[in-house]
């Protein structure tokens, strides 16, 4: 695996803070959100494939704006349940980290692709715990996987840290 | 591109395996103890809140996850008929909101620790100062989303506002700070603590000649 240096590291943080802010003031900032509803476009986009993974489950669903209507119970896919803080936190680490633009790109491309394919796996189980499994349904929402993201954009990183320290050392 | 074989015979997949078995070790136990860690947390946030605004806590509630703190002013204030007014608030914290994702940072930790070869000393001593982090992070969190509470209770009541203008308030910070804490510090502790451990086991290792010739410069 790399090996951050001392002054690579601060960087490496000092970055990612101002990367979080940026994303921070994309996502909450009144302005920017009345020219451009990011978190509200990409709901609608996660709600609508959520229900095509949802039926393939045998469970009859409905979309209506950030809702999915079940069976016996309504679910409302919140900024948190829509994978976008997750994809954010781990584009900004890529972004932070020292890499050619090539591997940064590669690295938001495969691996935001990854983590929103995990997310809506994540939403199409926790669709049939609720279904199925109702009284499960509070400890696997909030302690299994509401944060399992993040695990998983961690990891993701791990993997695209050893894609680029790989790299470098092979074109060395 | 990276091959699958180099890909899997690193620390990647034996990370996530320990993961899964210290996260399976930690939640049961996570779920009987958070409740009295989260009112340890909220009770000193809020006790520090409190202090800075001249507050102090005459009762304390708890409604389920959320804790009722009631509220007196400390020092005496008098309207301008020259009565002395009390003033009493109640308000309420939900330290599960921002402690939810702890044993998903523990059990991270752990893994991460068990992962790596160095000396036990020292992972102990990181996983103990990264436990400290994660509870100052709670603390901090708690305690601005204390204040931003506080100030907002302000807007209900006159006497609360008179007595509040009294401090310099920084409110649209306060409001702001208190939300991005809220909605992205405690979903991203793992992430953060993640990489610090990380980090910090990787330079506890031996340091290979060239290690840093592999990477960019910046």
């Amino acid at each position: 695996m790399s090996k951050l240096q001392h002054g690579t590291m601060k960087t490496f943080i000092l970055l990612y803070i101002v990367y979080m802010l940026l994303a921070f003031m994309l996502i909450e900032y009144e302005s920017i959100k009345n020219l451009l509803h990011l978190d509200a476009i990409y709901t609608g986009a996660v709600v609508w494939l959520s229900t095509h993974l949802i039926t393939l489950l045998g469970i009859d669903v409905t979309a209506d704006h950030a809702f999915l209507h079940l069976d016996s119970a309504v679910m409302e896919v919140k900024f948190g349940c829509n994978g976008l803080e997750a994809i954010l936190l781990y584009c900004a680490a890529v972004l932070a980290f020292p890499a050619s633009w090539k591997q940064r790109l590669m690295g938001i491309f495969l691996g935001s692709s990854l983590l929103q394919l995990f997310n809506l796996l994540r939403i199409a189980l926790l669709a049939w715990v609720l279904e199925y499994h109702h009284t499960i349904f509070d400890v696997m929402h909030e302690y299994i996987t509401q944060s399992i993201m993040i695990v998983i954009a961690f990891v993701i990183f791990l993997i695209y840290l050893q894609y680029v320290t790989d790299e470098n050392t092979l074109s060395q | 591109m990276l091959p699958m074989k180099t890909l899997f015979h690193n620390k990647i997949l034996v990370i996530f395996l320990y993961f899964l078995g210290s996260f399976a070790l930690i939640l049961p136990l996570w779920l009987h103890i958070n409740t009295a860690y989260n009112h340890t947390v909220s009770n000193i946030a809020f006790h520090l809140a409190a202090l800075k605004y001249e507050f102090h806590i005459t009762k304390t509630d708890i409604h389920g996850k959320e804790i009722v703190f009631h509220i007196q002013n400390s020092t005496p204030i008098k309207d301008f008929r020259e009565r002395e007014r009390i003033i009493n608030a109640n308000i309420t914290l939900d330290a599960a909101s921002v402690t939810f994702n702890v044993p998903m940072t523990l059990a991270l930790l752990l893994s991460l620790a068990l992962s790596f070869q160095a000396p036990r000393r020292h992972k102990i001593t990181l996983v103990a100062k990264s436990m400290l982090l994660l509870f100052l992070l709670h603390l901090l969190t708690l305690y601005i989303i204390a204040l931003s509470t506080l100030i907002q209770s302000s807007d209900n009541s006159a006497l609360m506002h008179f007595y509040l203008n009294r401090f310099y308030l920084p409110q649209e910070f306060i409001f702001n700070f208190a939300s991005m804490l809220n909605s992205y510090a405690a979903r991203f502790e793992p992430f953060l603590l993640g990489i610090f451990v990380w980090w910090m086991l990787q330079n506890m290792k031996k340091p290979l000649p060239n290690t840093t010739t592999s990477l960019p410069k910046f």
